[in-house]
């Protein structure tokens, strides 16, 4: 078969014929069809902006309301700490007068205070130190002097503060200091109370 | 150029709203988008139905008609992408062949004309979609290689192509009616 006889046949096959009353009213069909979906997309519009107004309103409420409560408790959580800080200022400084250089730590956990004294007075009242450690067991602070010696972990960890006040946690495996925490397991804060005293 | 005049000033009517205008411009080319509808869904209803969704389509899309081209072009794009997203919806080639063949078994089949035209669409329909596409625009609607590209979305060389392997398919298609056999 060559191209002209395809072609040619093609040809031969017509669309279907439609009634004159079609394509006359095919037009306004069309209109029809233009107004049916103007409204519907008006709508759908009208729609989309309400349910994104109301899914921006309750994020902006959401966000604002986390925000509220992140500055809250951060709020109380440094109101808590500056009381920490002014109970141990004021308690190493009774006791350091009570048991001049023989306090080694004060211990407070579950509830409980224990005093760890040097039998004799040679303790070096050095910077002292307000640590906050929380292990598998619970958690304890601990106030001391830099140079001393705190349980973390079961293990005996010596507390150092450097002339900048920064506090490091040495123990047999691992260092912790604010800037490089290695206590796996353990969560350690440190507050160097020195200048205080 | 009166005609195209004319339907300059129906086009931005159009644009502003005017339904009277775009009725005007649906009165012009309707015969058109319907042959091309029905030469690619290979359904009567389905045809009327892709001509109507065209139309819609273009009214709303006629502010991104620059004028570089044909009206006529820019809509047969329109149509076009219509019917081969229509195709995409029955999804298979073969179920839109199916239904053409089940839309036409109890047609009356009378004279060699009417076997002829039965013969053809149907092969035309187990075309494949671009392949069917290439080949209506510019065997039945007379549109150059270049023109047809332009509407379909691909080099020229593609519709050549494709205009190719669909001659070559319906010539062994359609060999055994024009020897007076029967066709598949």
């Amino acid at each position: 078969m060559t191209d002209p006889e395809l072609n040619e046949l093609l040809r031969k096959s017509p669309t279907p014929s439609r009634s004159d009353a079609y394509w006359s009213e095919f037009p306004s069909l069309v209109s029809c069809g233009i107004a049916r979906a103007a409204p519907q997309s008006v709508f759908e519009r009208k729609r989309f902006r309400f349910g994104f107004a109301t899914a921006f309103a309750t994020g902006l409420t959401v966000v604002c309301l986390l925000v509220g409560f992140w500055f809250g408790a951060r709020r109380n959580q440094n109101a808590a700490r500056l009381e920490d800080t002014a109970q141990a200022r004021k308690l190493i400084a009774e006791l350091t007068t009570l048991f001049p250089h023989q306090l080694e730590a004060i211990v407070i956990e579950n509830g409980r205070t224990e005093l760890r004294l040097s039998e004799k007075a040679d303790v070096l009242e050095s910077a002292a130190v307000l640590l906050r450690i929380c292990g598998k067991t619970g958690c304890a602070r601990v106030i001391t002097f830099s140079g001393q010696q705190v349980r973390v972990n079961e293990q005996w960890c010596d507390v150092l503060v450097d002339s900048r006040g920064n506090v490091i946690v040495a123990g047999p495996r691992f260092v912790w200091s604010k800037a490089r925490d290695a206590s796996s397991g353990t969560q350690i804060d440190a507050k160097s109370l020195g200048d205080m005293l | 150029m009166v005609a195209h005049d004319e339907e300059q000033d129906w086009i931005a009517r159009s644009r502003k709203g005017d339904h009277e205008a775009f009725e005007a411009l649906v009165r012009r080319y309707q015969r058109m988008i319907h042959a091309l509808a029905f030469r690619m869904t290979g359904s009567s209803s389905d045809a009327e139905d892709v001509a109507q969704e065209t139309f819609i389509a273009a009214f709303h899309e006629l502010d991104g008609f620059k004028g570089d081209a044909r009206f006529s072009s820019w809509l047969y794009r329109i149509a076009t992408n219509r019917c081969l997203n229509w195709i995409k919806r029955i999804e298979r080639r073969a179920h839109a062949y199916e239904s053409w063949v089940n839309e036409n078994k109890d047609a009356s089949i009378g004279n060699d004309d009417e076997v002829i035209a039965h013969a053809v669409q149907g092969a035309l329909m187990k075309l494949d979609p671009q392949q069917r596409s290439a080949l209506v625009l510019t065997a039945y609607e007379n549109l150059s290689h270049a023109e047809a590209a332009m509407i379909l979305g691909c080099a020229e060389t593609t519709v050549s192509w494709r205009v190719f392997t669909a001659r070559r398919k319906l010539k062994r298609w359609l060999t055994p009616l024009v020897k007076g056999g029967r066709v598949d």
